[in-house]
């Protein structure tokens, strides 16, 4: 009799344990949805970059750019507060390296897109990523509703001047992905946000 | 195998070759390896590397994803190493083997750039995964070398005399001013002071500042499969043999094993049960570790390979190799599957090694089944009845039935001289 009672605890437990993870678990389907989502994410900022690196595009348009591409991170590229840990959590950074430089560099993103702005190339040129690999998505403990992945993609940089390419690099990126679940009366929803980011550039000869 | 390897220099060939012609943004990036993730689905034949397909028959796969991971450029250097990946494939796919982040022989060496006194110099963090529940785990500094890390052994010699607090400590003021190494021989003889207190102690005080790391900072030590040693790192480079790949591999000995894990944790934290650990780690440990993880590797091969029965019931050959790991056939074994995966059983249920065996077929012919397991713990029994050669061993286990993942500790008995384990529970001294 003890041992029915305790074998029913046990379970109870067991079932509970297992529903409650649940409800925070992320079907494949879910993850694929969210990693899908995440690269439309990537992409439109990967678009942003290259209209603000262009010369052909004019500065008025290039602000534009730059507050939309912000518009994609974490507190829109500022500090923001953290609803769970109560703490204001810092701008999201852009950590840059490359084959010349021995130490790597970390700027605010609001900073690395002035400085894409302000390349002094008379243009530049991206190839956009068109394929951005997602790691799976984790979340730090059970009964989380946020998710973490990293995006990883690389693309092509070429510097001009005078209509000639002076410079080209393949640039990696990787790219912290930061996923909210919200419950809404419709039903669940997954904001996609980006996070802090490496860029890391290989030089290039220009042939 | 002298095949395979043709083919695999042709494709080297051939992919090299696409890589100058190719751009970045089509397949040289799909069939880099940009992350960790990527390396291990492509290591664990979850994802293929999108040239192999056109390449290779289904059989050959595997093996064929596994030398892509390899660093051409190291790879190319001799033919003893070509023949060393070729070989290492071949022995990874035939063993169906598969690598986790929570294998605790997996390592990360970070080389983290530091400012210490106003100059620049480095320091090396060992860090590995822990699992913090089923489904989630978290990255912790297991180990830290640095010259500012470092410190004095005891040493009985140096004592606080017992009259000094008549003189406000005096001399171990001015001893400490001459020899400031001796203040861990000072301390409590229960607190042994490490690298890694040294480290909270620095950077929580603002004296040792950690910097970005730079690209080739991060190195991944693969210590788990059996007979082999291999590290990771990342070839940041234009073509398709980029990203995280293979950039060293030796095949080594259980000894040589030990060496490589001493230097890249030479300094773990020292509570009183890692203390015994340490102690033993030569003689038993590593050992220890390594039957786990081949026995459990056997585990889930049986459980993919989903065994059909013969009409004789004859014991199959994994099922001969599942036994061949205890102590004795007839020994029993706590059913350690979660009770609502077998029909018939209870949870608590202790059940002999063939009906553990049978159950495991019924599940692998069921299911979607996957056993993980990692090393907790490995203490000696220093039980006067027993020989000196015993070790208890806690393992945390992770089995996912159809992607539901549960989570049991349990306790294995495992003997150094025999390599065998034996069950904890005794099923007469139970009933």
């Amino acid at each position: 009799m003890k041992k029915n009672i305790y074998l029913t605890l046990v379970s109870l437990f067991l079932v509970v344990t297992t529903i409650s993870a649940q409800q925070y678990e992320l079907s494949d389907v879910q993850q694929e949805e969210i990693k899908e989502q995440a690269m439309r994410q990537v992409e439109k900022y990967e678009n942003c970059l290259k209209y603000m690196a262009s010369k052909r595009t004019n500065d008025r348009v290039k602000y534009a750019y730059k507050r939309r591409a912000l518009g994609l991170f974490m507190g829109n590229g500022e500090e923001y507060y953290n609803n769970k840990t109560k703490e204001v959590e810092p701008a999201c950074t852009t950590q840059v390296s490359s084959v010349r430089r021995t130490e790597p560099l970390r700027l605010k993103t609001k900073e690395y897109l002035e400085r894409v702005i302000d390349y002094t190339y008379t243009d530049v040129s991206m190839e956009e990523a068109e394929l951005v690999v997602v790691d799976n998505l984790v979340k730090v403990a059970d009964n989380d509703s946020v998710y973490y992945g990293v995006a990883h993609f690389a693309i092509e940089f070429v510097g001009y001047r005078d209509n000639i390419p002076i410079y080209s690099d393949i640039t990696w990126k990787d790219m912290e992905i930061i996923v909210i679940r919200r419950e809404t009366g419709t039903g669940v929803l997954f904001d996609v946000k980006l996070g802090n980011s490496q860029v890391t550039a290989t030089e290039k000869k220009i042939k | 195998m002298r095949r395979i390897s043709i083919i695999f220099f042709l494709l080297t060939a051939t992919i090299c070759a696409k890589s100058q012609i190719i751009s970045v943004n089509t397949g040289d990036f799909a069939a880099s390896v940009p992350s960790l993730d990527v390396f291990l689905s492509r290591f664990n034949g979850i994802q293929h590397n999108p040239y192999t397909a056109d390449y290779f028959a289904e059989s050959e796969l595997r093996k064929a994803n596994i030398v892509l991971l390899f660093d051409f450029n190291y790879v190319n250097q001799s033919d003893r190493l070509k023949r060393l990946a070729m070989e290492f494939a071949e022995y990874v796919a035939s063993n169906n083997i598969n690598l986790s982040l929570l294998d605790s022989l997996f390592f990360l060496e970070v080389e983290c750039p530091v400012e210490y006194k106003g100059k620049m110099s480095s320091i090396s963090l060992t860090i590995q995964a822990k699992s913090t529940s089923a489904t989630t785990y978290k990255w912790v500094i297991v180990d830290a070398r640095g010259d500012m890390l470092e410190m004095a052994e005891k040493d009985s010699h140096s004592i606080i005399m017992p009259h000094e607090h008549s003189l406000n400590f005096m001399k171990m003021i001015s001893k400490l001013e001459r020899y400031p190494n001796t203040i861990t021989s000072l301390v409590s003889d229960d607190c042994i002071p490490n690298s890694l207190t040294a480290l909270c102690a620095l950077v929580s005080n603002k004296l040792l500042l950690l910097k970005p790391i730079t690209n080739d900072g991060i190195v991944f030590h693969f210590l788990q499969i059996p007979g082999y040693v291999f590290s990771v790192k990342r070839q940041l480079r234009e073509g398709s043999n980029s990203g995280w790949l293979i950039t060293n591999i030796e095949r080594c000995t259980a000894e040589q094993k030990q060496d490589y894990f001493n230097q890249l944790k030479p300094h773990t934290v020292k509570t009183a049960d890692s203390i015994i650990e340490e102690q033993y780690s030569e003689t038993g440990m590593l050992l220890v570790r390594h039957k786990v993880h081949e026995y459990y590797d056997l585990l889930n091969n049986y459980l993919t390979s989903c065994p059909q029965k013969d009409s004789t019931g004859a014991l199959q050959d994994d099922e001969k190799r599942i036994i061949a790991f205890f102590d004795s056939p007839n020994q029993t074994i706590v059913n350690d599957i979660p009770y609502y995966y077998f029909q018939e059983l209870e949870y608590d249920d202790i059940i002999s090694l063939s009906d553990y065996i049978k159950e495991l077929s019924k599940l692998a012919e069921s299911s979607n089944v996957n056993i993980s397991v990692s090393v907790n713990k490995v203490v000696p029994i220093a039980n006067e009845s027993m020989s000196g050669n015993e070790y208890m061993v806690t393992l945390y286990k992770m089995i996912s039935v159809d992607g539901e993942v549960t989570c049991i500790d349990e306790f294995l008995v495992f003997n150094t001289e025999k390599e065998k384990f034996s069950i904890v529970t005794n099923i007469s001294e139970e009933k």
